[in-house]
């Protein structure tokens, strides 16, 4: 008997592959000899836009570029005209930023999970975490005005006062026990082990090679967490998770784990935030806003990788380029590697454990 | 004559309006939303629109969640295409609806799925709130309630954009034969 | 870090401060600076359209054991020597500049489009880019 190749096609609309990513298969079998991803179906252009808009014009857009983590986006393009003013943003703003930061972090996390447990068939965790995600949106709602397209951290500071704090408080109560009940279905489920356990197996140096970070890259045993030389993160205390078993499972784990870690910073700021004074903060008047001549760079660490803001001026009130790096891309050109050899059932799983978001991806 | 259409018409309609079974069409940020909706607190299932499809053929509601690029409009049009009759169009977000923010300023995104395909039902805010969805479901279900089988092609046709003739891209098949 | 040797065998970079400007021989200076110093990552290729037809192209370099960042600028015209069998990584940046930028990378062996489609007319992160492909006539489509 003879068998034949085959091209499959998976999206771009395609319920399990997480918005628009296009995947070309090529099958013998169940096995896949290789991968291709076709991106670009969201590409929105938005580094074209930054040279058409003034800075506070473009403020509000840079949520959009990962939805489900849009502070840190903001954050990243504050970071660039706070440091191209010379302007040092007082304490009660950096920890209002972190406390934010961190549970965006969980907000996204928990949506990961969701997917994730989706992806591998598992339906009911999807609608637990989006009970706990709920939470955290109505706090940011609360102080934004906006479920998900925030745009609350404004160059100098942040739009208003940090209010509700007693709310916080009552998701950093709830969110361990319900972390506990995730575990208790997912980390030790049989059929769950079976599907991720030494999946997508993602060595430290292949890793390194495709300029993967974040989480991804920690699960795979190497250290590296920019929170621990950004000036935001100084006198917090956390550590990073690094786990070694470099597969599906240790993605998943790795991410449980940093969600308890950050409820754990922000108890930290919760700490600072109820002894702290009204906000008192220097905004930079963002009308005719004109950087120095010069190129400027940020970076931080987002809930899908590291992320980086790279801004040119020449002394105009529009940058002359931008570019932003994001974590997911690097990803979705490791899929070309990563699932090679393995079956076709488990790749849906493999690309999930990535957390791939597509607008991230095609900016 | 009248009589027995009218009463067809409505016995048509109160199964359609009780049960539109969306396709799953996120492209970006209101595809969340659409999931939120979903999901426990807010619970499209109440309106009968819970049985998500991930094939177009099962689908007869086209939830357009987030913004359309010009690399993604044929894969849109094919889709609408492949879906069976009767259907109906959400344009779910400021992007769909007339391109929100990205329009104009942007050289790749499509400023409204109205260009591409007729909308029913626009829902406009970036992004819309889950309930602000279960809202233009609602209103959509009482379009559906009141319209007429002869009317709907009438409706149908006066709104679908004349794209073929404009340029070559989008064949009468809509895009290219890879993108199914 | 001792760049003595650095200097020595390529002499006509310019070194300042965490960025070295390249002159020619990329790939050589690349392959040289992993092999001799601690860089292992390549964080980004970061492009920038000069006004005068020329690219600068800025190589993030990154040392995750010492954590230190390194650039490495170079200015081409039209096109550049290839970096993918030193970093996996460059494929996918090299792809997203030949995309937005029209940069043709030498020895790069799946260089095609990446975020536009196939057939779009122009590289539209050039700053002399005019929006003019056929597809951009939707958006005035207003008869219906």
């Amino acid at each position: 008997m003879t068998t034949t190749r085959l091209k499959l096609n998976l999206g771009p609309q395609h319920p399990s592959t997480h918005g628009v990513l296009r995947l070309l298969l090529e099958l013998e079998g169940e096995k896949i000899l290789s991968c291709e991803p076709d991106i670009g179906y969201l590409h929105r252009g938005m580094e074209k836009m930054a040279e058409k808009l003034s800075y506070i014009q473009y403020l509000p857009l840079v949520d959009r570029i990962d939805y489900l983590a849009g502070f840190f986006y903001s954050e990243l393009l504050c970071r660039i005209v706070e440091s191209a003013c010379g302007i040092e943003i007082p304490d009660k703003v950096k920890v209002i930023r972190v406390l934010m930061l961190e549970l965006n972090r969980i907000a996204s996390h928990l949506l990961w999970v969701g997917a994730f447990l989706m992806d591998l068939g598992a339906t009911s965790p999807y609608f637990y975490v989006f009970r706990e995600r709920e939470m955290i949106l109505r706090y940011f709602e609360k102080i934004t005005g906006q479920r998900m397209m925030y745009n609350y951290f404004i160059f100098g500071g942040v739009r208003k006062d940090i209010e509700f704090l007693e709310d916080v408080e009552e998701i950093i109560s709830v969110l361990p026990s319900k972390i506990d009940d995730y575990e208790k279905i997912i980390t030790d489920n049989p059929i769950f082990i079976r599907r991720t356990e030494n999946k997508g197996i993602l060595s430290p140096d292949t890793a390194v090679n495709f300029a993967i970070t974040g989480v991804n890259l920690r699960a795979s045993g190497v250290d590296y967490d920019c929170r621990h030389t950004d000036e935001l993160y100084r006198g917090f205390d956390f550590k990073s998770i690094i786990l070694d078993g470099k597969d599906a499972w240790s993605r998943y784990k790795a991410r449980i784990l940093e969600m308890r870690e950050s409820i754990n910073i922000i108890k930290q700021a919760l700490d600072y935030l109820k002894k702290s004074n009204p906000l008192e903060q220097r905004l930079i008047p963002p009308i005719n806003l004109k950087l120095p001549e010069g190129d400027y760079y940020a970076e931080i660490e987002a809930p899908r990788g590291l992320a980086s803001c790279y801004v040119r001026s020449d002394g105009e009130d529009k940058p002359y380029r931008l570019k932003w790096r994001t974590g997911s891309y690097y990803s979705v050109n490791l899929l070309r590697r990563i699932l090679k050899g393995e079956y076709l059932n488990d790749a849906i799983a493999i690309a999930g454990s990535l957390d791939i978001i597509l607008p991230e991806v095609d900016k | 004559m009248n009589i027995i259409l009218t009463s067809i018409d409505y016995i048509l309609n109160w199964s359609r309006a009780n049960s539109l079974w969306p396709l799953t069409f996120a492209t970006s940020c209101c595809g969340i939303e659409m999931m939120q909706t979903v999901a426990s607190d807010n619970d499209i299932a109440r309106f009968g629109s819970e049985v998500f499809r991930g094939s177009p053929r099962q689908a007869d509601l086209l939830i357009c969640a987030g913004t359309i690029t010009h690399k993604m409009a044929p894969a849109l049009l094919r889709l609408y295409q492949q879906m069976a009759e009767p259907k109906y169009v959400i344009a779910m977000g400021a992007c769909t609806c007339g391109g929100g923010m990205f329009a104009d300023t942007s050289y790749s995104v499509v400023n409204g799925i109205d260009k591409i395909i007729p909308v029913d039902i626009f829902l406009p805010m970036c992004p819309p709130r889950p309930e602000a969805l279960i809202d233009a479901i609602r209103k959509l279900q009482n379009k559906i309630r009141k319209e007429s089988v002869l009317k709907r092609k009438d409706f149908v046709n006066f709104h679908t954009p004349k794209l073929i003739e404009m340029n070559g891209i989008l064949g009468e098949k809509g895009g290219s034969d890879e993108l199914a | 870090m001792n760049w003595h040797e650095f200097v020595r065998i390529f002499d006509d970079c310019e070194l300042a401060g965490d960025k070295i400007i390249v002159k020619s021989r990329l790939h050589d200076v690349i392959e040289f600076v992993i092999k001799n110093y601690p860089y292992n990552m390549l964080k980004e290729i970061i492009a920038v359209d000069n006004k005068d037809n020329t690219t600068e192209l800025i190589y993030h370099m990154y040392s995750v054991d010492d954590e230190e960042d390194l650039y490495i600028s170079i200015t081409v015209q039209g096109e550049a020597e290839s970096i993918v069998d030193i970093f996996e990584s460059a494929t996918a940046d090299e792809r997203e500049i030949y995309d937005l930028f029209g940069i043709n990378f030498i020895g790069h062996e799946d260089l095609k489009r990446l975020y536009m489609p196939e057939d779009w007319k122009g590289f539209p992160l050039r700053k002399d880019y005019v929006q003019d492909d056929t597809r951009l006539a939707w958006n005035d489509n207003n008869e219906a």
